[in-house]
């Protein structure tokens, strides 16, 4: 068994009383590509910067590549490349002046990698030499991932890195993820709203919600056995079925159970008003986090 | 005919609540200020006249005289603000009654100064243009206008002037024909102030709107340390560094960069040069062409002109810290970088270095130009003594760069000020002390402390750096 | 013997079905309607991820997948080529196996409409006699 790349025992951080992470355990294993979801606020920025080590955790601890975060050595942080959600970051240079800045922080760079982003992704010469913070939020988005792609990293954390594109920029940079990053057997963490684009490249994924990891699997496998049964309370009330996640009560009296990984429901086969709906990724998103 | 007025009045304090809400607690402070006002002026009449009733009547005056400032300080923004095209072009009713409220406000101020100005030694007419015009420049400068700040300017010229504008004019002015003229320019004036605050959407005013925004972002104190747009100057030289910094790829130089381009010290060092080229200019015009007794009082004094560019140093602090709580971002990324030593204790310590150097780098810099200026105006060496003393008295202030950052970012705003006083004291009276038990000379024995006080300070801090979190991303832990 | 273009096969995101499940059915049916032939080489799971933008290890999920299931066949040196047919009645039983989603679909609704199945299965047949 591979050791995994990202291993997070235990972590709990506060902010004043509220609780944000709460004895949270994450495994990233090498060469993942694992999606995290969650809603608005949940903490999703919170736990890649505490996985990071940006942040200081109330508790647990965090290893990258086997070594504490708060001790990283100089090799390790050469293979980590971050995206943080803040795209328009040292905004008083211009680009070509803030990759020549990183170029001279990092050991190794791809400059023909760079030369060709910055050539597809629309940085023509004049953009080059534009102040950053002169640049429109997707053209600093798109910046911001060929800075962090630019030092080949293995180990590549996004925090919503595509918020800002149109979808033929949130394309390129899937393709760029599929060519350049997949390929290579990079390990992805991100996270991200746009769930078309999750399905598309991620093959694990990771809720969050209430400060846990509240679900966690691979993407095909989460979609094939998630249901949600819906029926009336007098059939379904006081039932536990298989694979239970979650149990809401309509305001008409209907019940509807999220299950994952029950085949067999324990039901009559076709009872009468049961109903079994496949879910998709935005409904078991939903279903999920709620 | 009741309910009409009635609905008036609370449109226009409607429109008054939402100029305000822009600026946080201004009703308090406008309030609060006025209040103060009033009672220092009745408290300094009582005891300079003691009559009572003089004092009430000061006291309300002042009082008004507050309120009326604190509109000028914080109505005037916060209208312009809030007349968004949009806002223009769709609620019309609120551009006219901010329009309303200024103009009566306007015409209030105008006659409650010249109604004050009637007992005294000033013209009433005077007083009534003065006030008028220059509130009118006021407002427009207020609204991002540069013809606002020039008028303001030019007024400021005037006035400081007044003694070698021709008497003819002047009385012209006040009487009369002259006096009709005046003001009919000051209303037309008043009018454009006006048309240009109050715009009525087109395009012209979201071009506007820009300039209003960067006007209002300096008005405010975060908004003073932000990154502005650079002069050509400031941006080639920055680039120049830059560029020299990643070529050496010197992990401490391009620590400073993430402070951003306003506050690299190549941007001090360019403005102390140009001054000293300035004063050396007009020093030796002023040597070969003065009397000997202004040339005297110019050797004697002319290092009390210098004392501004200590205040730099306040400054120069205070800029870093603003910056080092609004670069988290960038602050995260550094930490990822490889060159930058790992753990806690060797990273808060090079950071410790890379700042009190970037510090004591500018301070050298300030201090060597207060002697330049010294030298130039051809001071005597006690006179450069005492100016070097000085300039030790500001050290303990850059030794204040050196902080358990992860948990402050840094003594900011009067905080910075109430340690500078603090250590300011603390020198003068060991210097005090120091006279009377071994002779010393004052500024000497204060300098020597201030030294003492800046060093026990940056011993402290590498203490701390050492004990302390990461330092970057700084106030995080806050 | 063609050798087919990754744009042949389209996915749709936001659907209850898995993407490598979308892309064996669609072959499949592509096979079983004879716009592949056996023999027709198969674009290179690097191809197809590329131009669907997808993971390269849900496609190449999908090809494993059909190879297993007989539908593709492993060429000698390098990529996949579609199998040979080895049969009429398997042929039959995998194009019958292709309406089965359909099937399901419309059982679920007859359960809830309460229908037995003898009722279906007549609807069913008379539907087929009308538009055969």
């Amino acid at each position: 068994m591979s050791t995994a790349i990202i291993q997070s025992a235990a972590i709990s951080k506060q902010f004043g009383s509220a609780p944000i992470l709460n004895a949270l355990d994450w495994q990233v294993m090498p060469g993942q590509v694992i999606g995290l979801l969650g809603r608005n606020g949940a903490g999703k920025s919170t736990l890649l910067e505490c996985l990071l080590g940006l942040r200081e955790v109330d508790a647990g601890t965090v290893r990258i590549l086997g070594e504490d975060v708060a001790q990283l050595s100089d090799a390790t942080r050469a293979r980590i490349g971050y995206v943080p959600q803040k795209s328009d970051l040292f905004e008083w240079m211009t680009p070509r002046q803030m990759l020549g800045y990183f170029k001279a922080l990092y050991p190794r760079w791809n400059d023909a990698k760079v030369e060709g982003l910055l050539g597809r992704w629309g940085f023509d010469k004049l953009m080059q030499n534009k102040p950053i913070s002169k640049l429109s939020g997707g053209e600093q988005q798109r910046l911001s991932i060929i800075r962090a792609l630019a030092h080949d990293p293995e180990l590549l954390v996004l925090d919503e890195p595509v918020s800002a594109l149109d979808p033929v920029g949130r394309r390129d940079f899937l393709r760029e993820l599929i060519d350049g990053v997949i390929e290579r057997g990079t390990t992805v963490v991100f996270s991200t709203h746009i769930l078309s684009d999750l399905e598309r490249v991620a093959l694990d994924l990771a809720f969050l919600k209430d400060g846990k990891i509240a679900l966690q699997g691979r993407l095909d496998e989460l979609l094939e056995s998630a249901r949600r049964v819906v029926g009336p309370a007098a059939l379904l009330d006081g039932k536990p079925l298989a694979g239970e996640l979650r149990r809401q009560r309509a305001p008409d009296g209907t019940v509807s159970v999220l299950t994952c990984g029950g085949v067999g429901l324990g039901l009559p086969a076709g009872a009468a008003g049961v109903r079994v709906d496949a879910l998709s990724l935005e409904d078991l998103f939903i279903e999920v986090t709620q | 005919m009741k309910a009409p007025v009635h609905a008036l009045v609370k449109d226009y304090w409607l429109a008054w609540r939402m100029a305000l809400s822009s600026r946080s607690r201004a009703d308090m402070v406008i309030l609060g200020l006025a209040g103060l006002f009033a009672l220092a002026a009745a408290f300094i009449v009582m005891v300079v006249k003691g009559d009572a009733l003089f004092a009430v009547s000061v006291a309300l005056r002042a009082a008004l005289g507050g309120v009326l400032m604190g509109w000028l300080l914080y109505f005037v923004p916060g209208a312009v603000k809030l007349n968004a095209p949009f806002v223009a072009r769709l609620v019309p009713r609120l551009r006219r009654r901010l329009i309303e409220l200024t103009v009566m406000a306007w015409v209030v101020v105008i006659a409650f100064s010249t109604l004050m100005s009637m007992g005294t030694k000033l013209s009433p007419a005077l007083v009534l243009l003065a006030s008028g015009t220059w509130i009118a420049a006021y407002g427009l400068g207020q609204s991002g206008h540069r013809a606002g700040t020039w008028m303001q300017l030019g007024f400021a010229a005037v006035f400081f002037f007044s003694r070698s504008l021709p008497p003819v004019l002047v009385d012209g002015i006040q009487h009369g024909v002259g006096f009709v003229i005046a003001v009919l320019l000051m209303l037309a004036f008043a009018g454009y102030a006006l048309q240009n605050m109050f715009m009525n959407g087109g395009e012209r005013h979201y071009v506007a709107r820009q300039a209003q925004a960067l006007q209002l972002e300096r008005s405010t104190v975060d908004g003073q340390f932000r990154e502005r747009k650079q002069g050509r100057l400031d941006a080639s030289l920055y680039a120049w560094v830059l560029r020299r910094d990643t070529e050496a790829r010197h992990s401490g130089r391009l620590l400073v960069h993430l402070l951003g381009a306003r506050t690299h010290w190549i941007n001090r060092a360019v403005v102390l040069a140009g001054i000293l080229a300035l004063a050396a200019v007009a020093l030796s015009v002023m040597r070969s062409k003065a009397q000997p007794g202004v040339q005297a009082m110019v050797e004697d004094l002319g290092w009390l002109f210098a004392l501004p560019l200590l205040v730099g140093a306040l400054f120069d602090t205070e800029k870093r810290n603003m910056r080092l709580k609004d670069t988290a971002g960038e602050q995260a990324l550094l930490r990822l970088a490889p060159p930058l030593p790992a753990g806690p204790p060797a990273f808060n310590r090079k950071v410790a270095i890379t700042l009190l150097r970037t510090a004591l780098l500018e301070w050298a810099m300030l201090s060597g130009a207060v002697l330049c200026l010294g030298l130039m105006s051809g001071a005597s060496a006690r006179n450069l003594l005492m100016q070097a003393c000085l300039c030790c008295l500001t050290l303990p202030v850059a030794a204040a760069a050196l902080r358990d950052h992860a948990h402050r970012s840094g003594l900011a705003g009067w905080r910075l000020v109430l340690g500078f006083a603090l250590s300011l004291v603390a020198s003068l009276g060991m210097g005090f002390v120091l006279e009377r038990a071994a002779g010393l000379p004052l500024p000497v024995g204060a300098g020597l402390v201030s030294l003492g006080i800046a060093l026990v300070l940056v011993a402290r801090g590498f203490r701390r750096a050492e004990t302390a979190p990461y330092a970057f991303p700084a106030g995080r832990l806050a | 013997m063609t050798t087919h273009s990754a744009h042949l096969f389209s996915i749709a995101t936001g659907s209850p079905e898995p993407i490598y499940r979308q892309l064996v059915d669609q072959v499949k049916r592509l096979v079983a309607a004879g716009q592949m032939a056996p023999g027709d080489g198969m674009p290179s799971v690097r191809e197809v991820a590329q131009a669907l933008a997808l993971n390269p290890m849900t496609v190449s999920k999908a090809w494993s997948l059909l190879e297993m299931e007989g539908v593709l066949a492993r060429r000698r040196g390098m990529g996949m080529e579609v199998a040979a047919r080895t049969g009429a009645a398997q042929d039959t039983l995998q194009r019958a196996e292709l309406l089965r989603p359909t099937l399901e679909r419309a059982a679920m609704e007859a359960r809830q409409l309460e229908l037995d199945s003898d009722t279906v299965v007549s609807l069913f047949i008379q539907i087929l006699k009308e538009q055969a």
